[in-house]
C-alpha cells in the first residue's frame, strides 16, 4: 500500500451497486461533479445500462472490459462483505465500502483480504473520497468543498464536513478530502494518506479530524515524525472533555477508553511537532494561522 | 451488547464449556428447589444484574446491606434466605457507572473449591485493530495479539506453556481455549471472557462465570441470541433507541444534544464543556435518520426531567436537513413546554429546513454556526435556572 496516488478525472471508476436507490443518486452526482463512471454491477440480470453506462452482473466482468481503478460500493450492511470481497479479488486498487452497521467480523475479513491482495479499502461507513474539482469517488457532498491547498483526512463524516465549512470561512479550500469511516474498524489508517499528501503539490497544509477512540493517531504521529518531507499538520481529537468520564459514546460497544491512550496520542503528535486543535469551532482558523 | 449470566452459562453449556452444575430462580422457593436438585453441602447465589464485576457491588436498601452480588450459602434454606433477601433489591457496582439495577431473579450454582484460578478472554482489540488474546494465572499476565487466524494449535499450545500449565492440565487448558476462540468466532463476538476458571480440588476445570459481548450490528444473524437482550429498568431508553436506530448515551448534565454522527457529537460536547454547559445526553440519529426517528429521539430526551435545553447541531451531506426539521417540528408540537431549543443547520438542504422551522412558528432559536449555537443554548439554560 506504500505510494498511494490520489486519483484524477481520468480515472476510471466502477459503481457496484450502482442500481440501487443510494447507487443511482450518487453515481449522477459523482458524474455531475466530473468523476470517470465507466461501469456499474448489479444484481438485477435484466439491467444492461444504466444512466448510459454498461452495467455487468460480476465485478469481474466489468473490469475485464473496463479496467477501473477505484470501486465505489453501495451495499446494505448484509452484503457489504461480499461486495467488498469481489471487488478485491478483482484487485481494483482502491474500493470505497459506503456501507453503515457492517458487522465487525466482516470488517475483520474485509481488513485481511485487503491486506492479502494489496489494495486500500477505505470504509466501512466511509463518504469516500473527493479530490477538489477533479472527482467524487463515494456519497459525500463534494459541492460543499471550495477549491484550495488544504488536504484533509477525517474519521466520522459529519465534522469533516464541519470542518470545510471553517476552512471556507477562513477564505480557504481543500485540495483532497476523505472520511476513513467512524466505525471502530477501518480498512485504512491516516499513514497512507498522510504520504500521498505530503507529496502532493496541490496541498500545502494536512488537517487530521481524528477520533477519541482508537490508536490511529498514535500511527499517524510517529509517520510524520519520520517523514523527511514537512508541511503543517494539524489535529483535531474530539471529546477530550469526555476523558476524565467513562462514558464515551461510541457505536454501541460499550468499550471504554483510556485516558493513558488519548494522553499518549497527545503526546507522541507534539513530540511529531503536530499542531494540535484545543476546540472544535478553532479548526479552520488554525490551519488558516499555519498558511500565513 | 451483553446478556444475563443465566443466558450465558446455556450458551457455554450447548457449545461444550465445562460449567458448575445451576438454574435460575424467581422466588426463594425455586432458589431452594435448585439447590435441594443440584445436591451437595454449598452453593451460591448469584444477583443476575448486567455486571460483571457483582462481588464488588453492594444493595442499596438496609436489608440487604451486607450482600455483595455473588454469596456462599451452606443449606438450601439459606439459599431462599439470601434469594429472599436479593429479589427486588437495587443493586450497584462500580461497573454500572451509578446506575442501580433491580434484581429480579437470581441464579443458583453449586460451590466449587479451587486448587488454582485462571483469567481467559479473547476480544477485538480497536487500539491496535487486530485480534488480543489475554491470560492471568498465578500472578502472571500475558497478552498476544493474533495475526494469524484462524488459531492455530501450536499458537495454543504455546500460550498454554507461557502460563507454566504442564501435563494433563495443559491438555485441558488448550481446549478451554479452543473452546473460548470457537465461541469467539461462531457468535462473532466482540469479546468473550472466562472469568474466573477453577481448576477443581476433585480434578478438571470449570468456568465459573463468563461474558460475552456480542456485535449488535451482527446480530440479525443470531436471532436467537436477539431474543435473549433485555434492557433492565432504568435503561429504557436505549432500548428505545435501539429499536429507532439512533444512539444514546446519557451523561450527567442538562442539555440534551441531538447530532448527526458520533464525531460532530463529541466535538459539540466539548465545546458546551468548555463555555461553561453540561450536556445530559447525547442523540446521534445517524447519516440517514427518518423523520419518525429524529422526533422519537427529541420525545425520548424530553421526558427526562433533568433537561433545560435542547441544542440540535447537524451537518448534512448525506443527512437532509428538511427532514431533521420535520422531526423536530413533529415532536415540538407535543413536547416542547417553553425549554429554551436551540438548532444549527448547515450543508444539504438547510435553507430548506431553516425555513421549515421559521413557517412553522414555533419559538425555536435557528443558527448556522455551531458556536453560536452552543453560546445561545448555554445563555438560555442558564436564564432559565
Amino acid at each position: 500500500m506504500s505510494g498511494f496516488v490520489f486519483p484524477t478525472k481520468e480515472t476510471p471508476i466502477l459503481c457496484q451497486g450502482i442500481t440501487s436507490e443510494m447507487g443511482a443518486v450518487h453515481t449522477e452526482r459523482a458524474i455531475a461533479y466530473g468523476s470517470r463512471i465507466v461501469a456499474g454491477t448489479s444484481r438485477d440480470k435484466r439491467i444492461r445500462q444504466f444512466l448510459d453506462i454498461p452495467v455487468y452482473q460480476t465485478v469481474k466482468a466489468a473490469v475485464r472490459r473496463h479496467k477501473p481503478k477505484i470501486s465505489v460500493i453501495f451495499s446494505t450492511p448484509r452484503r457489504a462483505l461480499a461486495d467488498v470481497e469481489e471487488a478485491i479479488k478483482a484487485r481494483i486498487p482502491l474500493i470505497v465500502c459506503t456501507a453503515e452497521h457492517v458487522p465487525l467480523h466482516d470488517t475483520l475479513k474485509m481488513k485481511e483480504l485487503a491486506q492479502k491482495y494489496q489494495v486500500t479499502l477505505i470504509g466501512p461507513s466511509s463518504p469516500g473520497i473527493v479530490v477538489v474539482d477533479q472527482l467524487l469517488a463515494g456519497n459525500a457532498p463534494a459541492h460543499l468543498f471550495p477549491k484550495g491547498n488544504v488536504g484533509i483526512i477525517g474519521r466520522s463524516s459529519s465534522l469533516v464536513y464541519e470542518a470545510v465549512q471553517q476552512l471556507r470561512q477562513a477564505g480557504l479550500g481543500v485540495s483532497t478530502g476523505i472520511c476513513l469511516g467512524a466505525a471502530p474498524l477501518v480498512g485504512t489508517s491516516f499513514k497512507p494518506f498522510l504520504e500521498a499528501f505530503l507529496k502532493d503539490r496541490q496541498t500545502k497544509a494536512i488537517l487530521v479530524v481524528g477520533q477519541i477512540h482508537g490508536a490511529l493517531e498514535c500511527e499517524l504521529a510517529e509517520a510524520y515524525r519520520k517523514s523527511r518531507r514537512k508541511k503543517p499538520l494539524i489535529v483535531y481529537i474530539p471529546g477530550i472533555s469526555l476523558v476524565s468520564s467513562s462514558k464515551i459514546p461510541l457505536m454501541g460497544t460499550k468499550t471504554l477508553v483510556p485516558a493513558e491512550i488519548i494522553k499518549e496520542k497527545q503526546a507522541l503528535l507534539k513530540k511529531a511537532k503536530a499542531i494540535l486543535v484545543s476546540a472544535p469551532e478553532l479548526m479552520g482558523q488554525t490551519v488558516a494561522e499555519q498558511l500565513k | 451488547m451483553e446478556i444475563y449470566e443465566s443466558y450465558v452459562k446455556q450458551i457455554l453449556k450447548k457449545n461444550g464449556v465445562p460449567i458448575p452444575k445451576g438454574g435460575i430462580a424467581y422466588t426463594p422457593e425455586e432458589a431452594c428447589r435448585i439447590a435441594e436438585e443440584i445436591g451437595g453441602n454449598a452453593w451460591v447465589v448469584k444477583a443476575q444484574v448486567m455486571s460483571f464485576d457483582r462481588y464488588k457491588g453492594k444493595f442499596q436498601e438496609e436489608a440487604a446491606q451486607e450482600l455483595s452480588g455473588i454469596v456462599w450459602a451452606n443449606a438450601p434454606q439459606a439459599v431462599a434466605g439470601i434469594t429472599e433477601q436479593m429479589l427486588g433489591r437495587h443493586f450497584l457496582s462500580p461497573e454500572m457507572q451509578g446506575v442501580p439495577q433491580i434484581v429480579e431473579r437470581v441464579y443458583v450454582e453449586e460451590a466449587c473449591h479451587a486448587t488454582a484460578e485462571m483469567r481467559l478472554s479473547l476480544r477485538i482489540d480497536f487500539v491496535s485493530q487486530n485480534l488480543v488474546l489475554a491470560t492471568e494465572f498465578d500472578g502472571q499476565q500475558h497478552s498476544y495479539t493474533l495475526t494469524q487466524k484462524p488459531l492455530s494449535m501450536k499458537q495454543i499450545q504455546s500460550v498454554v506453556r507461557d502460563m507454566g500449565w504442564r501435563d494433563g492440565d495443559a491438555k485441558e487448558v488448550a481446549e478451554l481455549l479452543q473452546k473460548l476462540y470457537a465461541l469467539f468466532v461462531k457468535y462473532e463476538a466482540i469479546a468473550v471472557e472466562f472469568s474466573p476458571v477453577f481448576k477443581l480440588l476433585q480434578g478438571g476445570f470449570s468456568v465459573l462465570n463468563a461474558r460475552i459481548i456480542f456485535d449488535t450490528d451482527s446480530l440479525f444473524r443470531y436471532p436467537d441470541v436477539a431474543a435473549l437482550q433485555e434492557f433492565p429498568r432504568g435503561r429504557e431508553r436505549e432500548a428505545a433507541a435501539q429499536k429507532y436506530n439512533f444512539r444514546y448515551t446519557q451523561l450527567d448534565g442538562n442539555i440534551a444534544c441531538l447530532v448527526n454522527g458520533v464525531g460532530l457529537g463529541l466535538a459539540t460536547i466539548d465545546m458546551i464543556h468548555a463555555k461553561g454547559g453540561r450536556v445530559a445526553c447525547l442523540l446521534d440519529v445517524g447519516t440517514e435518520p427518518t423523520k419518525e426517528a429524529v422526533s422519537k429521539a427529541l420525545r425520548l430526551a424530553l421526558s427526562e426531567p433533568s433537561i433545560d435545553g435542547v441544542l440540535v447541531n447537524i451537518y448534512g451531506g448525506i443527512t437532509r436537513c428538511d427532514t431533521i426539521a420535520e422531526g423536530i417540528i413533529s415532536a415540538a408540537h407535543e413536547v416542547l413546554a417553553g425549554l429554551p431549543f436551540v438548532v444549527r443547520m448547515a450543508g444539504t438542504n438547510a435553507h430548506i429546513g431553516r425555513r421549515l422551522l421559521f413557517e412553522s412558528r414555533m419559538p425555536f432559536v435557528v443558527s448556522e454556526q455551531m458556536d453560536d449555537a452552543v453560546t445561545e443554548i448555554i445563555h438560555e439554560v442558564q436564564e432559565v435556572a
